[in-house]
């Protein structure tokens, strides 16, 4: 677990923050409010209990401290937000408070006091991270009589001061506001002076601002997913010759997820708006077939249930006895099979993230023993290739091991690699050549690159050389390298979340963060143009245009090129569809009309041979051969420009079903074989209702 | 079997968005029947003569006696069982079927009363294989005589046009809707029908089947004497399936050539297992190689992690085993009242409330815009961290279908990339609204084609722990060098020598309950290291090691004598402390038994949420229970398990 925290954010509310500066389109205050709300979302995204926040206000109408009472410094000074979890009601709460009041009284430095106390209240002398982070336009009074107590006390809690104002100078950032009065340049000046003196952060709001564009990083603490021992050789057999050194196993990669999102339920009285989404709990029922049974199901009770497998389509029960028998039994290891030479080795075979594994923290020897193991495979140019057990009666894997050596922190990283099961084995004719049917292989032909498209590819690749460009996110890294690079759903999930929680009734959202799309396009840079331009010429890459490929033109005939068109005439002519062949017979028929009626009488008859199938059927066992004429109709009327007539058949195909055969009519809702809509034939004018109606019923 | 899937979702009330699940329950979508023909004729079923052995082994001497010699259809059923066996692991979900033709018996299932198929013999229906059908086949080929009932062949030859309408048949009532369909055809006869009417009516029935989206895969059995022409007749039935650049595909056809029967066996069958598992491309995409220059590719799967088939529950009670199906309802926890579909919003939880999008605002938050491999540039390979992995890779092929010219295009990028050691830098989104990622674009080498492997983001990188740092000597690493040299596979990891332990004991322990055989005693792991090579040429080096180490650590000590107690190495010399090491391990590691009584007393005492959820976890495996979910779900599962006991 991370350590407590407890944050004080001091927000200067006074009149002069509803003002309008330097061209901006919204107030101070909304301006200091965008980090405001950044920080304080972030933290509750989190959702961690010990991370605790706290808003004061200042230069507010009324007052709310404890320190009042005694002391009339600390008027105008209000407490927004006791310290506690921040969670929705506190961020609804927050929010109907942060408007600019109808004074300019109130000192920030008692703000200051105010936040200091709630801290040494809150967190006493316990171990806490103490953030106090004040906003302010830098207009008001700042009393700094006394500041040099409040420094010592910054000092002995250890509080992390961070001050952040609007338009404050910062010549490195580049900003020098124009006009300034004298007040605020001296409130700035002391302000500086304080952070200086205690270790503090100063800035521009501005600066700030663009910080929090950038996607943070959450470290993760480590956490050891193996303990054990890396061996070579049998210990219980040859004692004397195997070597064992103790190490552990820490996730190298792993993927951060985006928060998912959980299913909950509308309340039937409420409407969307509510927001107050009912949680869902699962329950679970089972069920056999049962032919007899209303709905051919009957639920059983779990006491009438024993595991088994499938072994294709057998039922295998296991009984308990023979589970102990399938099961594979481990003990955690780590055991070295050998190693092979670098160079071979195909990267794209790694089939997991990386894991390092280091010599236990807290022994010299394991440590010095896996150095000398390091350094052998990183001079011998080499891999260990080992066998994992990360818990006892895990299953096995084969993983490959590489060394790292850096300046001061030496490992080895390891990947899975597949198993004979894992590998699939596809074949890819080569690019090289290509083979007649004939047997014949030719060097030139237009799958293969000519000189000229190769020279151009050449040249082109060349211009496009990474390696002399900076890091777009961090410039003092490469161009691209994974550590410049953030997730763009894990940060856009967490933007979007974030945005709604404090703005619910905002119905759009906000756009993508350009921080995320930096790495979405060819870098700017480089100047390819002249090669491309000679690349795409050499190429000729040409788009098929979508017609041609429904139709399949040119693939019609057999590899001997025979007409086979021929041998059909006399099948197309009698229009006739087979039953015991109505697919390749309706395709065939189809494609051969000259005039649209004949494509209605072809439906016709396909429909009945439809409706014969379903008639016939042995329960549901047929369904599926009516289902497929049925789609290649569907998708053949379509290609056809003829879905009027799919149209009327599954009309009357829905009333066939009505009768006893209600449960194919689910078949065709599943599969979406309903009314042909404006997505797949824009002159359709069927809507999403009318083709629900006719699935539905309803 | 749709039970599985309603299962797993059913286990977690939040909604997995691992693309890489995604991908695989797509591919497994695209399901594949295949149907074995095999043409049974004299020449057949011959067995190999030993002239035909004679000649063959002049040239190579490595003709082993002890091998069977199968004639060519006994072979070709032989491979389709190992097929057969095959699928069942890898792919549970596709059909399988074996028809015989030529045969002078005829047997065709029911179903087809009114079309009758003379001389074809259907020894396996189309299905998903089953116990019983394994077992018939496996019996027939366990008992030549009545094999050779099976295989003796008709007067005169089945017509072609009635295998190919018989095939039809078989997939249109068996494998509807099937994506991939495919006739596998095994015969030695290159001119089956010399009638011209006969020819055009195989012809036309051939037409009929590519209409039905059937591929027709043909191995081709030439003789020493006579070389198989497909362009006699298979030519005119056989098409290009249109869907990738099969022209460009290496030959089809086992060129069987071999008489040997043992290499016609297993060349055959290296034949069929290439074409076993049908292509299924993962996805379509275009690669973006530069500024408005777009090619087509298709993606691949070369590797994935094949897990054991999972359990089902089973309805013992009734006439026949049943699966039982599960089925989830979903109600609102507090007043226990169903909730429909249309009533079910997707939120995140957030400041302790949810906040809530509309179904449209889900797909766009996570739409990156379309899918693309764009190329960003190129780096040299070596600037691709061994550690730079988060998945499997995916493989790229160029496809012509919708960009002609993608092919050549392609290979001369894969040209240059593999010539001067370079590899792509891109932004890869797979499918519409899938998680953009960048990708190392790496030309491979065999098969042809290019590698994608997906990077980690700055986000995915886990800092290191913190270990102090000593380096060994260089004497102790020379000693190590040697130990690694004796242990130095130089052909590399080869997958194929090592089958998952775990999926083999699963399959085998499955067959023999399911076939009715004993089961296996002993079982070999292929895995585990070869100890006795190990011992052979490492044994002596290892020791030299650990008397360097232990001179280094003497001299470490000297001179840094602050260093608190050593702890002891579990290192084989030092047997005494590594048996206390692991008997301390013990110690902290409460075997089942406790564990069983410590959550027993946590469900007594409602205090199960006090645990954690590695525990509530582990006590769940050993108990073979779905560990998916949240803690709460975690917890529920427990105490439901104890109530029902």
């Amino acid at each position: 677990m991370a350590d407590k925290q407890a944050t004080v954010y001091v927000v200067d509310l006074g009149a002069s923050m509803g003002s309008y500066n330097a061209g901006r389109a919204e107030t101070d205050l909304d301006y200091v409010v965008r980090y405001l709300w950044d920080r304080i979302t972030t933290t509750v995204s989190n959702g961690r209990k010990t991370d605790t926040i706290s808003v004061v206000g200042f230069r507010t109408d009324g007052s709310d401290n404890s320190l009042v009472q005694n002391d009339e410094n600390y008027e105008n000074i209000s407490i927004l937000s006791p310290m506690s979890q921040f969670l929705m009601p506190q961020i609804r709460g927050l929010k109907e408070l942060l408007e600019p009041s109808t004074t300019n009284q109130g000192d920030g430095v008692s703000a200051l006091v105010v936040a200091l106390d709630i801290i040494e209240k809150y967190c006493k002398r316990l171990k806490y991270i103490r953030n106090i982070v004040f906003l302010t336009n830098g207009t008001g009074d700042f009393n700094f009589e006394g500041i040099n107590d409040i420094i010592e006390q910054i000092k002995e809690q250890k509080i992390n001061l961070t001050v952040l104002g609007v338009d404050f100078d910062d010549s490195e950032f580049g900003i020098q506001e124009k006009g300034k009065s004298p007040a605020k340049a001296g409130n700035e000046g002391a302000l500086k002076q304080l952070c200086d003196r205690c270790d503090g952060m100063y800035g521009t709001i501005a600066e700030a601002i663009e910080e929090i564009q950038r996607p943070r990083t959450k470290k993760t603490r480590p956490i050891h997913s193996f303990r054990g021992c890396l061996s070579i050789g049998n210990e219980s057999v040859n004692p004397m010759s195997t070597l064992l050194i103790d190490v552990e196993r820490f996730p190298r990669t792993m993927v951060a997820r985006p928060p998912a999102a959980s299913s909950f339920a509308l309340t039937p009285e409420q409407g969307p708006v509510d927001g107050s989404l009912q949680k869902i709990r699962n329950t679970r029922t089972f069920q056999i077939e049962d032919e007899g049974a209303p709905g051919k199901a009957v639920d059983i009770d779990r006491e009438d249930m024993a595991k088994g497998y499938l072994y294709g389509r057998t039922i295998v029960p296991i009984s308990v006895e023979d589970q102990e028998v399938v099961k594979f039994n481990t003990e955690a290891s780590l055991k070295v099979v050998g190693f092979i030479p670098k160079s071979g080795f195909e990267r794209s075979i790694c089939v997991s993230n990386s894991n390092i594994i280091v010599a236990s923290k807290a022994n010299d020897e394991a440590i010095m023993a896996l150095s000398s193991f390091i350094h052998a495979l990183y001079e011998l140019d080499s891999l260990a290739i080992g066998r994992l057990v990360t818990k006892d009666d895990k299953p096995p894997v084969m993983i490959a091991i590489a060394p790292i050596i850096e300046p001061e922190f030496e490992c080895l990283v390891e990947v899975q690699l597949p198993f004979a099961e894992d590998m699939r084995q596809y074949k890819f004719a080569p690019l090289d050549g290509v083979k007649t049917i004939t047997g014949k292989v030719l060097d030139k032909h237009r799958f293969i690159p000519t000189q000229e498209l190769q020279e151009a590819m050449d040249d082109y690749v060349d211009s496009m050389n990474l390696m002399n460009l900076e890091g777009l996110n961090d410039p003092l890294l490469p161009f691209a390298q994974p550590e410049d690079v953030f997730s763009p759903v894990f940060h856009r999930i967490q933007q979007v979340i974030r945005t709604r929680a404090i703005a619910p009734d905002d119905d759009s959202l906000p756009g993508i963060s350009p921080v995320l799309l930096n790495y979405s396009t060819a870098p700017l840079g480089l100047d390819p143009e002249e090669d491309l331009d000679r690349l795409k010429k050499a190429a000729d890459v040409c788009l098929v245009p979508t017609k041609a490929k429904g139709k399949k033109i040119g693939r019609d005939k057999p590899l001997s090129g025979l007409d086979v068109g021929k041998l059909l005439e006399e099948r197309i002519k009698s229009r006739r569809i087979d039953k015991n062949n109505p697919v390749p017979e309706f395709r065939q028929m189809i494609a051969s009309v000259e005039h649209r009626e004949e494509i209605q009488l072809l439906v016709q008859q396909m429909g009945d041979i439809i409706k014969d199938i379903i008639r016939c059927s042995v329960a549901d066992l047929q369904y599926g051969q009516a289902i497929e004429c049925l789609r290649v109709m569907r998708e053949d009327c379509i290609t056809f420009e003829a879905f009027e007539f799919y149209d009327l058949f599954i009309r009357e195909l829905k009333s066939f079903t009505e009768a006893d055969r209600r449960d194919f009519w689910s078949r065709v809702r599943k599969d979406k074989l309903g009314l042909v809509l404006p997505s797949e034939d824009s002159r359709s004018t069927s809507t999403v209702e009318e083709s629900n109606k006719l699935y539905y019923g309803r | 079997m749709s039970a599985d899937k309603k299962w797993n979702s059913g286990a977690d009330a939040a909604d997995d968005d691992d693309d890489d699940t995604r991908d695989e329950t797509e591919f497994q979508a695209m399901k594949d029947a295949t149907l074995f023909a095999i043409e049974v004729s004299n020449s057949m079923i011959a067995p190999p003569s030993e002239e035909d052995g004679d000649v063959d082994t002049g040239g190579s001497k490595k003709k082993k006696n002890k091998k069977p010699r199968y004639s060519s259809a006994e072979a070709a059923l032989r491979c389709a069982e190992a097929v057969l066996k095959n699928r069942i692991i890898s792919t549970p979900n596709d059909m399988m079927g074996i028809l015989l033709f030529g045969t002078e018996q005829t047997r065709y299932g029911e179903g087809s009363s009114n079309i009758s198929y003379p001389n074809c013999y259907l020894l396996m229906d189309l299905d998903i294989p089953d116990a019983p059908s394994i077992k018939e086949l496996k019996y027939l080929l366990d008992n030549p005589e009545e094999l050779s009932e099976i295989l003796k062949p008709s007067k005169k030859p089945a017509s072609m046009a009635n295998v190919l309408f018989a095939a039809n048949h078989l997939f249109t009532t068996k494998a509807a809707n099937f994506n991939s369909r495919r006739l596998f055809i095994i015969t030695d006869n290159d001119n089956p029908e010399t009638d011209k009417s006969s020819r055009s009516s195989a012809q036309t029935r051939a037409r009929d089947l590519y209409d039905l989206g059937v591929r027709i895969e043909p191995f081709f059995i030439s003789s020493l004497t006579r070389q198989f022409d497909k362009t006699l007749f298979y030519t005119d039935i056989i098409y290009d399936a249109g869907e990738d650049t099969t022209e460009n595909l290496p030959d089809t056809e086992a060129a069987a050539k071999e008489t040997d029967a043992e290499t016609r066996y297993e060349q055959m069958l290296s034949a069929i297992t290439a074409k076993q598992a049908p292509r299924r491309a993962l996805f379509t995409s275009k690669m973006e190689i530069g500024k408005g220059f777009v090619i087509g590719i298709k993606g691949y799967l070369l590797h994935k992690r094949v897990a054991p088939s999972r359990s089902h529950y089973i309805h013992e009670q009734g006439e026949k085993l049943q699966i039982v199906k599960g089925s989830t309802v979903r109600m609102v926890e507090e007043t226990a009242q169903e909730v429909t579909p249309d009533q079910i919003r997707k939120a995140f939880k957030f400041g302790g409330e949810t906040v809530t999008f509309s179904e449209e605002e889900f797909k766009q938050m996570r739409n990156f815009g379309e899918p693309v491999l764009r190329i960003l540039g190129f780096k040299p390979q070596s600037e691709l961290q061994f550690w730079h992995n988060m998945r499997s890779s995916m493989f790229i092929y160029p496809s012509e279908e919708d960009f002609t010219g993608s092919t050549r295009t392609f290979a001369a990028l894969r040209n240059k990339l593999l010539k001067d050691k370079l590899m792509g830098v891109a932004w890869f989104i797979s499918r519409r609204n899938a998680a953009p990622v960048m990708a190392a674009v790496l030309p491979s080498a065999e098969p042809h084609g290019m590698s994608i492997i997906p990077l980690p983001f700055v986000d995915d990188i886990r800092q290191n722990p913190e270990v102090p740092h000593v380096v060994a000597p260089n004497q102790l690493i020379d000693r190590m060098q040697d130990v690694i040299r004796q242990l130095h596979m130089p052909k590399g990891y080869i997958p194929e020598k090592y089958p998952n332990p775990v999926l083999q004991k699963h399959y085998k322990v499955l067959e023999a309950i399911a076939l009715e055989e004993e089961l296996p005693e002993e079982f070999e792991d292929k895995t585990e290291p070869k100890y006795k090579n190990i011992e052979k040429h490492a044994g002596q080096y290892i020791r030299d090691w650990g008397d360097a180490l232990s001179q280094a650590m003497a001299e470490f000590k000297l001179t840094k004598p602050a260093q608190v107690e050593i702890h002891g190495t579990k290192r084989g010399r030092d047997s005494g402390s590594a048996a206390a090491a692991k008997k301390a391990k013990k110690d902290v590691d409460s075997g089942p038994g406790d564990a069983d009584k410590e959550i027993r007393a946590a469900y007594d005492k409602n205090t199960l949420n006090k645990l954690t959820v590695a525990v509530l976890k582990d006590w769940l495996n050993s108990k073979g229970m779905s560990v998916a979910g949240k803690k709460a779900d975690l917890v529920e599962r427990i105490e439901e398990h104890f109530e029902n006991k």
